[in-house]
């Protein structure tokens, strides 16, 4: 057989691979009766109950919200570096400040709230929104392009995903340092370096898992601290509310569940 | 970092000077009553243009990233048709020259406490439309860095608390979008000179994509309350490529420090 022809041979074995794969490339595979990568609708934990937030907060169960005020991983906290334990001296201060201010909240911190409010993915080529109801913020997830090299810190961090089968991993980092991790159970601020990591997992037609792993050189060395798992139920009749922050507003979201041991100022 | 010095520079002189800046001069009315886009935003503007994009079912596709218009941030009434006036009741009308002239009346601003905008207010940054089949949302760069919710399924609910920016329910009429919002409280100015609305407002928009690169609206404002009878706005929003909303937090960002505001709500006006 001649050179030519064996070029025209693989030539032809290409393309026909890449015809015939084509179809299934371009549209996303399904798993069961849904698409686990169509990851829209409202989310929250598994407490429907009614659509307003004062009913919403009335009717959640009083025990639940005993959990309320410690962290949701699984595993402990790793061991503080030097800083961090530095910064468990100004807890209360930065607690008051940041609740009482309107700052932002960010992630993922907003993962805590969610235990009381829900929220929304909305799909777009290229994009996924995250519209949170606390506070109304919103954080958008790309898809379609890594972290830029000149990133400028910010609240929110720089959010990049990718899908890893049928999971949805989600890469945050440039962070300022300026927000919580968690608004209760971990009691010192996250750094520049804070890295976070989320597998968001739909496993079902109403259900969607959150994994989330956080690291940060300067709070906890090498390691990493994982074992933030939640469960989201799909509230397809549900609508986020407006609860953008007020004074007044917020000062009713701490009377009603802030830690009752963080002295006001 | 460039742009962001920008825009804050820009809403900086924009929500603090009480007189025009050197060099700088109204940005022109549109003689036949549209809105005037920010030029400090020019460089971003799509330089072309095509047939307006649309979505899978047919409708047009309102998705990108918009431009604000000027008279929608300053005085709506630069945004009237020409010929009208705004028609405020006398108390709205005294108010609002109240705020126009009282020291310190730029206290009371609600934006500059960092609560919401309200509609159809405006900031001098990009926002973004994400349209689906059952939902549209309007997110802002500024405004608190908030997004609207518009339901494109079901009518407004009946026993609806004051929210800052209503209850908007939406639907197509052939290719323009008609948005229709109830349920506001009565604690937003509609401008930065101060006009003021009451809770019996009810805001009609209208939105059509003529092309690519521009989206125009028109604002039909219905309150009782505060005026004599209806009045339409006409708006206009260039669409803006090569950049994404920036983060923007008004309880950070250091400006809207309102023991400093002792002006008026004038905004370049004698």
């Amino acid at each position: 057989m001649s050179v030519r022809r064996i070029c025209r041979s693989l030539y032809s074995s290409v393309a026909a691979a890449l015809i015939i794969s084509a179809p299934f490339a371009a549209s996303a595979p399904k798993e069961g009766q849904f698409d686990y990568r169509d990851l829209s609708g409202v989310w929250w934990v598994d407490a429907p109950g009614p659509d307003k937030l004062l009913d919403r907060a009335e009717n959640t169960d009083a025990g639940k919200c005993q959990t309320c005020h410690i962290s949701e991983h699984t595993v402990p906290e790793p061991p503080l570096t030097l800083w961090a334990r530095q910064q468990l001296m100004i807890r209360p201060q930065m607690i008051q400040n940041k609740m009482g201010e309107c700052n932002p909240i960010g992630v993922p911190a907003q993962f805590w709230y969610t235990q009381l409010y829900p929220f929304e993915f909305v799909v777009t080529p290229g994009r996924i929104f995250q519209l949170f109801e606390k506070l109304n913020e919103w954080r958008v997830i790309r898809l379609n392009r890594g972290h830029p090299k000149d990133l400028l810190p910010t609240n929110m961090g720089d959010s990049v995903g990718k899908w890893d089968g049928h999971i949805l991993v989600v890469d945050t980092i440039g962070y300022n340092g300026r927000t919580l991790i968690e608004p209760v159970g971990v009691d010192h601020q996250m750094s520049p370096a804070f890295h976070l990591v989320e597998r968001w997992h739909r496993i079902s037609p109403n259900e969607l898992e959150l994994d989330a792993t956080y690291y940060d050189a300067m709070a906890w060395g090498s390691q990493p601290w994982g074992g933030l798992k939640k469960k989201f139920i799909l509230q397809p009749k549900m609508e986020l509310l407006q609860t953008p922050c007020s004074p007044e507003a917020n000062k009713k979201f701490d009377d009603r569940f802030a830690n009752p041991s963080v002295p006001p100022l | 970092m460039r742009k962001g010095l920008m825009r804050s520079t820009v809403a900086a002189v924009l929500l603090f000077s009480s007189t025009p800046a050197v060099g700088q001069e109204p940005q022109g009315v549109n003689p036949a009553g549209g809105g005037v886009p920010m030029t400090s935003l020019e460089h971003l503007k799509a330089k072309s243009s095509g047939p307006a994009p649309r979505t899978a079912d047919g409708k047009p596709d309102l998705s990108g990233l918009w431009g604000p218009d000027r008279n929608f941030i300053i005085d709506i009434s630069a945004a009237l048709k020409p010929g009208d006036k705004l028609p405020l009741q006398p108390w709205a009308l005294k108010l609002t020259e109240e705020r126009q002239s009282k020291p310190g009346a730029k206290q009371a601003d609600p934006k500059a406490n960092c609560l919401p905008d309200g509609v159809p207010r405006e900031d001098p940054f990009p926002w973004r439309i994400i349209q689906t089949p059952r939902l549209i949302v309007f997110l802002f760069e500024g405004n608190v860095h908030s997004y609207r919710q518009i339901f494109m399924d079901g009518g407004h609910p009946k026993d609806l608390d004051p929210l800052w920016y209503g209850d908007s329910r939406g639907r197509w009429e052939g290719d323009t979008l008609v948005v229709d919002t109830v349920g506001f409280n009565d604690r937003t100015w509609f401008d930065g000179v101060g006009h003021p609305h009451t809770e019996k407002l009810h805001v009609i928009e209208r939105y059509r994509r003529p092309d690519s690169a521009h989206l125009e609206f028109e604002v039909t404002i219905d309150d009782p309350g505060a005026y004599t009878r209806p009045f339409t706005l006409l708006g206009h929003s260039p669409l803006l490529v090569n950049t994404e909303i920036m983060e923007y937090f008004c309880a950070e960002n250091g400006a809207q420090d309102v023991s400093h505001m002792v002006g008026p709500a004038t905004f370049g006006k004698p």
